[in-house]
């Protein structure tokens, strides 16, 4: 299992091979194909905090591209625009096909649409986005009619059902990898959310929450936050079930909190591929990360265990 | 123009089998425990059928402890008649029900699948400096395309779409429309978000699927007091900026899901459809029956249709 974190920069690819991950995913601005701040990224230009979220220009990503290579580090490029226009076909197959000149590894596709049209177009490896959120394993049959290579899972399921999905790959001997999230996840279904704004604010916010008649009224009310962050407990499940990759959100955070969230599980992957157990990695991560208790584990952030928001998983 | 009734409570199923409603629904398009919490579907399918009206089966996503109850009620409903209908949200099932030969016909898209960006609450934002092409196409859902129902019509044999009444999805329609695909609109509400998790659920400490289904005939309604923000390594909340603070004023939530209404009178020509469309309205979103006759006389009785 590789980990796999954002880049929105160069100095981020640079930070991300001095870790040792094993996989980035990026994407380019889409200003030369028309869009100004919308883009094909998955994300738009910039987020509402000004964060620019992507690299600006396919020299950049050419730059990325042979800095990972040259540690052996996978590329994966962010097509995954939840709502690709028909009308903007053109434009998305050129932003593809410059990707792919600039030499990334694999495509990550978010939309229907776009699904469709690039089916058999590349010999290039094509990732199913989150943002068709495959609640069971019958969704692996849905995507290996389009030839993906990788399927992308939603935070809100359990290992159980990540293993369900797994080994009904393998039963139908489908040569499809499952990449999961590792690090931070929505409260709402991504690509079926309409809140989003700088990353994770409103769903995890406070609620007044009353009646239709306005009675009843409670302050201060966490009632649509559901987001499980952390993975660091689930790990060796996750490797043990062949979970390829291990993502870390965050094309919208800081360099950072993201390079110390990178740097605190590579160490993890690292003890676990010595065998060390899970409660000693946490351990350990604790010693150098005395923050982490505090925000994720006393919240119960802990993404694919039983916790509270689990048991209320439809 | 066909109505449709999606009824949260079928306790007064004998009373709307005796309305202008042409067609009743049962089931929810987010949460699978909707229609396995009504006993005896397939009495109540029966009951359906037989007072003559239509039916329409409504599918959530579908996680695997659900899944085999939901392929046995339809299953059951099929056996009762070939002509009920069946709303999916979910690509799993719609790929099983048709490998393994359960379904190969009657299926309508959801709004789980069938969404847009023009639901998102910054959306005016996000393409306010886009070019005319950009700004015309961005909102439009992702079946709004000649591509997408075309494959869907070819590979499933789909044959119907649900869309919202905001102006884009209404646009995406007379495309799907043209494609031969039938056109459903949701009343009232939108859907801002979906979750896994069950808001009301969580609020009442019910579990779903284990008494929880009169939970969600009434909503919750909430409006944001404070946001969550990380900085640098730790979190707070802090009071948002004016232009937040009004955009999340008065959600409605209704068990996993958060809906808004309507931002303003919206406009359906029926003449820019055909008499096939089908206006559904979903009990749990009136507060009472008065007002559900009032409003499903005023679609049958007008040419314009508001909220």
């Amino acid at each position: 299992m590789q980990l796999m974190c954002p880049v929105s920069s160069i100095a981020a690819a640079k930070m991300f091979a001095k870790i040792g991950v094993g996989e980035i995913y990026v994407g380019v601005d889409c200003n030369d194909l028309g869009l100004n701040n919308v883009t094909f990224t998955g994300r738009t230009r910039v987020l509402c905090s000004g964060e620019s979220v992507q690299l600006s220009d396919f020299s950049e990503l050419k730059e990325v591209v042979d800095i990972c290579h040259s540690k052996n580090i996978k590329v994966n490029f962010t097509a995954n625009v939840r709502n690709l226009p028909e009308a903007l076909i053109d434009e998305y197959i050129q932003y593809v096909e410059k990707g792919i000149h600039a030499g990334v590894d694999a495509v990550i596709v978010g939309s229907i649409v776009a699904l469709i049209a690039l089916k058999d177009r590349y010999d290039i490896q094509l990732h199913s986005s989150t943002f068709f959120y495959p609640f069971n394993k019958y969704n692996v049959d849905f995507f290996h009619f389009f030839d993906i290579k990788r399927i992308i899972l939603p935070t809100a399921l359990s290992l159980v059902e990540i293993k369900q999905i797994v080994d009904y790959i393998a039963e139908k001997n489908y040569d499809m990898e499952v990449e999961v999230f590792g690090h931070f996840g929505c409260s709402n279904i991504n690509g079926r959310c309409n809140i989003f704004n700088n990353p994770p604010s409103i769903c995890r916010g406070q609620f007044q929450v009353y009646d239709k008649s306005k009675n009843n009224i409670k302050s201060s009310v966490n009632i649509i936050d559901a987001g499980k962050d952390c993975t660091i407990c689930s790990l060796k499940e996750l490797n043990d079930i062949g979970i390829t990759s291990l993502k870390i959100m965050g094309r919208g955070l800081s360099l950072q909190l993201v390079g110390t969230l990178a740097s605190l599980y590579q160490e993890a992957l690292y003890h676990l591929s010595n065998g060390m157990e899970t409660s000693e990695i946490r351990s350990k991560l604790l010693e150098r990360a005395n923050w982490w208790e505090n925000s994720y584990c006393n919240d119960n952030r802990c993404m694919y265990l039983d916790t509270e928001t689990s048991k209320y998983y439809v | 123009m066909k109505m449709e009734l999606r009824l949260c409570n079928i306790e007064k199923l004998d009373t709307w089998l005796n309305s202008e409603f042409d067609i009743i629904s049962i089931g929810d398009e987010y949460c699978p425990w909707k229609l396995l919490s009504i006993e005896n579907v397939k009495g109540v399918v029966e009951k359906i059928i037989a007072s003559g009206k239509e039916l329409i089966i409504v599918t959530s996503f579908v996680a695997s402890a659900a899944f085999e109850k939901i392929i046995n009620i339809i299953k059951d409903a099929k056996a009762v008649s070939d002509k009920i209908k069946y709303v999916i949200n979910d690509y799993g099932l719609l790929v099983y029900l048709k490998d393994n030969k359960i379904l190969s016909k009657n299926i309508i898209v959801g709004q789980m699948l069938n969404h847009s960006l023009e639901e998102y609450l910054w959306s005016e934002d996000v393409v306010k400096e886009e070019t005319k092409k950009v700004k015309n196409n961005w909102l439009m859902s992702n079946y709004s395309s000649s591509r997408v129902i075309d494959f869907f019509m070819r590979e499933f044999n789909i044959e119907g779409v649900i869309f919202n009444k905001l102006p884009y999805n209404q646009e995406g329609a007379r495309i799907a429309k043209r494609c031969g695909c039938s056109i459903y609109f949701m009343d009232k509400y939108y859907t801002m978000a979906v979750a896994r998790k069950c808001h009301a659920a969580k609020y009442n400490n019910l579990c779903p699927g284990h008494g929880c289904d009169k939970l969600c005939n009434k909503p919750l309604l909430g409006s944001l007091e404070k946001i969550y923000t990380i900085d640098n390594m730790s979190q707070k909340f802090v009071i948002p900026t004016e232009d937040v603070l009004e955009k999340t004023k008065n959600w409605i939530i209704f068990g996993n899901a958060v809906y808004k209404e309507y931002p303003y009178p919206l406009i359906l020509k029926y003449s820019d459809y055909t008499d096939d469309m089908v206006i559904i309205m979903s009990q749990k979103y009136y507060d009472n029956d008065i007002e559900i006759n009032m409003v499903v006389s005023s679609y049958k009785e007008g040419g314009i249709i508001c909220n």
